[in-house]
Formats: C-alpha cells, sequence, structure tokens
C-alpha cells in the first residue's frame, strides 16, 4: 500500500530499486512540478519538458537525497534547475537562430494527448473548485486575479487602471494566490 | 516588501514579478541565481505557481475557447463634432436625436421662451430694466400749521422744550416724521440703499369724500330701512 507510505517512505524505497515507490512520488508530484516549471517557463509545452527532465534527474539522483530537507522541497530545487537550464538553452538558442522574434508562438497550448474519462472527471472536478476558490476571493484581490490571468494585463497596465501603487498590485495578487493555494489544499483533488 | 511571510529573503517580493516575466533582465538573473540557492524562496515560488497554474488551466478550459462576442451597439445618428455647426443646426440635430412627441414639447418650450423674452424686452423698452427698484413707503401729507409771521415790531417769543434740539447751521431739519426705505432685493443687504424719502417724494394723499355730500337718488341697492318698512308693513 504505497499510497499510504509519506513521502520519505517512499524515496527509502525508492532507493532501493523499488520502482513502484518512485512511480508513486511521480503521480503525487507531477502537477505540482509541472505547475512551478510553468510558473517559471510560461508556456505548457517547456513546462511538461521540464517536469519530465526534472523526474528524471530525481530518479538519477535518489541517493543523494539525505533527508535534511522535505521531498517537496527536494523535488522543487531539482525542477528549478531544470527549468533554468532550459531557458538558458532557450536564450543561446534565441540569439543563435533569432527566431521567434515576434513571439506569435507565445501561449500556444498543448492539449494532454491521454484524457480518459476518469481524468475528465477529475479535471471537471478541479475546475469547480477553482471556481468556488477564485469566488470566495475577497473582491479586490479578486479583481487582480482576473486583470491578471484573464485579460493578461501588465502589472503597470493594471496599476494605471485602478490607481494603484505597482506594490500594491503585485502585493495583492500574491496574496491572492496563496489565498487560493490554501483553498484548494483544502479540499484537494483525489487523484484516479 | 511583501508580506508573504519570508522577511528573511531580500527578494521575495520579486517571486511575482519573476513568475510574469516583468521583472528587468538583470534583475531577473539575480532573482535566478538566488532561486537555485535560496529552499524558502524555492518553494514559495512552487507554492505561487501552483496556485497560478490552477487559475489558469481554469482560464483555458473554461474561457479560452469561447469566441469573442461581437458587441454591436445601435448608436444613433451623431453629429459629425469636426464640422463647424450653426445654433439651428445644432438644434436640429438636438431635436433629431429625441422621439416625435418629444421633439414636439421641446420646439413649443423654446418658442414660448423665445417669445416671453421678446415681449419682455419689447414691454421694458421705455423703461429701464428694473434691476433696483425703489420701494416707497406713501408718507400722507400732513401739513404743517403755518408758522404766523412775526408782525413787524412784535417780539417773538420763542417757547424752547425740554429736551428739543436747537437746529444747526448748515443741518437739515425734518419738519415731520419719516421713513426709511430700502431698495428691493439684491440690493437690500447694502447698508448705502438705505436712505430717508421726504415728503416731496411722497404721493398726495387721496381725497376723502364728505358723508353730506351723498347722492343716492340712482342708488337701488337694498337697503335696512326698506326691510324693515316691509316687515313693518
Amino acid at each position: 500500500m504505497l499510497q499510504t507510505r509519506t513521502d520519505e517512505q517512499l524515496v527509502e524505497l525508492a532507493v532501493g530499486d523499488n520502482a513502484e515507490a518512485f512511480g508513486e512520488i511521480v503521480r503525487r508530484w507531477e502537477r505540482k512540478i509541472f505547475a512551478l516549471c510553468f510558473g517559471m517557463l510560461g508556456r505548457e509545452d517547456d513546462a511538461r519538458d521540464a517536469a519530465q527532465e526534472a523526474f528524471i534527474a530525481a530518479y538519477r539522483n535518489l541517493k543523494t537525497f539525505r533527508g535534511e530537507a522535505r521531498v517537496s522541497s527536494w523535488l522543487h530545487r531539482i525542477a528549478v534547475n531544470q527549468c533554468l537550464t532550459i531557458k538558458r538553452r532557450q536564450k543561446t538558442r534565441a540569439e543563435d537562430h533569432f527566431d521567434n522574434e515576434d513571439g506569435s508562438e507565445e501561449r500556444v497550448f498543448v492539449a494532454s494527448p491521454l484524457r480518459s474519462p476518469a481524468r475528465i472527471t477529475e479535471q471537471t472536478e478541479r475546475m469547480d473548485l477553482v471556481r468556488q476558490a477564485v469566488g470566495a476571493l475577497p473582491a479586490d484581490l479578486r479583481q487582480v486575479v482576473v486583470m491578471k490571468e484573464f485579460e493578461e494585463m501588465t502589472f503597470q497596465e493594471i496599476s494605471e487602471t485602478l490607481e494603484l501603487p505597482l506594490s500594491t498590485v503585485k502585493s495583492r495578487l500574491y496574496t491572492a494566490l496563496k489565498q487560493l493555494r490554501m483553498r484548494l489544499e483544502r479540499t484537494p483533488v483525489e487523484v484516479v | 516588501m511583501l508580506n508573504n511571510g519570508n522577511k528573511e529573503c531580500p527578494l521575495a517580493d520579486q517571486i511575482v514579478s519573476y513568475m510574469y516575466g516583468e521583472i528587468g533582465d538583470r534583475s531577473e538573473l539575480e532573482f535566478e541565481t538566488h532561486l537555485a540557492d535560496c529552499m524558502t524562496c524555492t518553494d514559495e515560488f512552487a507554492t505561487v505557481s501552483q496556485a497560478r497554474f490552477s487559475v489558469y488551466e481554469w482560464q483555458k478550459e473554461e474561457f479560452a475557447h469561447l469566441p469573442t462576442p461581437e458587441i454591436v451597439i445601435p448608436y444613433p445618428s451623431t453629429v459629425d463634432v469636426g464640422e463647424t455647426i450653426g445654433l439651428a443646426a445644432a438644434v436640429r440635430a438636438w431635436l433629431g436625436r429625441l422621439s416625435f412627441p418629444v421633439a414636439v414639447a421641446a420646439a413649443l418650450a423654446v418658442c414660448i421662451g423665445l417669445g416671453l423674452l421678446a415681449l419682455n424686452l419689447i414691454g421694458r423698452k421705455d423703461q429701464p430694466i428694473a434691476v433696483n427698484t425703489v420701494i416707497q413707503a406713501v408718507i400722507p401729507n400732513i401739513e404743517t400749521p403755518a408758522r404766523p409771521v412775526p408782525e413787524p415790531g412784535m417780539v417773538e417769543t420763542v417757547e424752547k422744550k425740554v429736551g428739543e434740539r436747537t437746529p444747526q447751521p448748515g443741518k437739515a431739519v425734518l419738519s415731520q416724521p419719516h421713513r426709511l426705505v430700502k431698495r428691493s432685493s439684491p440690493a437690500v443687504n447694502n447698508p448705502s440703499n438705505i436712505y430717508a424719502v421726504g415728503p416731496k417724494q411722497a404721493a398726495p394723499a387721496p381725497k376723502t369724500p364728505a358723508l353730506n355730500a351723498y347722492d343716492d337718488s340712482d342708488d337701488n341697492s337694498l337697503r335696512l330701512a326698506d326691510l324693515f318698512d316691509e316687515v313693518g308693513g
């Protein structure tokens, strides 16, 4: 029963060549690591590649995990390093080929190839939770989230529109995202 | 500094800016170097990124595929502001925006207003517009008894009453009661507009009819004496 094990216990099992234990770690953390990579890279396909490489790197470095930090922090650090590597690689490639100058390839949404009915149900439930969580935010915080994520306005534009200092806009968005995270963690969606 | 509970890191307030790519090149490099070393900031960044991705995913699932609605607002025909238009054209354009009954009512109101204005101007052509009309009180012209002229040789005796002021040279003496007259508003508050009106400005007093000069030969109205005659028989 790997699902009842803690992350640290799973890592110990994975170090002992238990592939299923590492699979459980991936299942628990793939979404969060993907989200972290998306936060750093801003594109889904890049984030997917980065998350994939992060888990591969984690599997290769299982023996370096000493248990001083949490598994989550360990995975976060690996993912951040992978993202930084990808960013540097992209920057070098852009300088060499001058491609993607006009940003026309920005925000390319790649649908997940495997969308089983269970996945779709899970996704629907998650969307309901997010909708409720966003709706439960205070109006001033929700306003900034909508302007940033839905209208894709810059912080400067939001600041000018709402006649607020730039630091206040950033602070509100930060607070809103933290509150959202807390609300979503309180009612986690069971991953199928 | 953001209130993120992570005050130990001086760069923690740049998490949101970095995540949305609005941090600037120099700060970006600095923040990335810091992020690779600071586990607290890495965890914080992961937390915020997860929330952001949830919202992003929701937006993508429910809203991104929706077509942008074409909004057509039926604006009424407008007058080209760039052109220089006259007053009549402006009034016509304004009336054109109104519905027919309202336009008729507005036109009538404008005509009535103009007519009243014209009448007012014509009526006041002969006299100045009364801005500071003086309201004069009618003071009955009480005739003072003529002072007997002393005959030559007679010695005039002057009886001086107690409290009676002796007129001084150069000052006017009021021979009869005077009233204070005020100008009408808005000059009423100005003390300089309060002045005395002497008997010269007062209108002549109406003559009181004498009772014995009444001729009732043409009066056919019912009288009390006639009633008594009828009752008495």
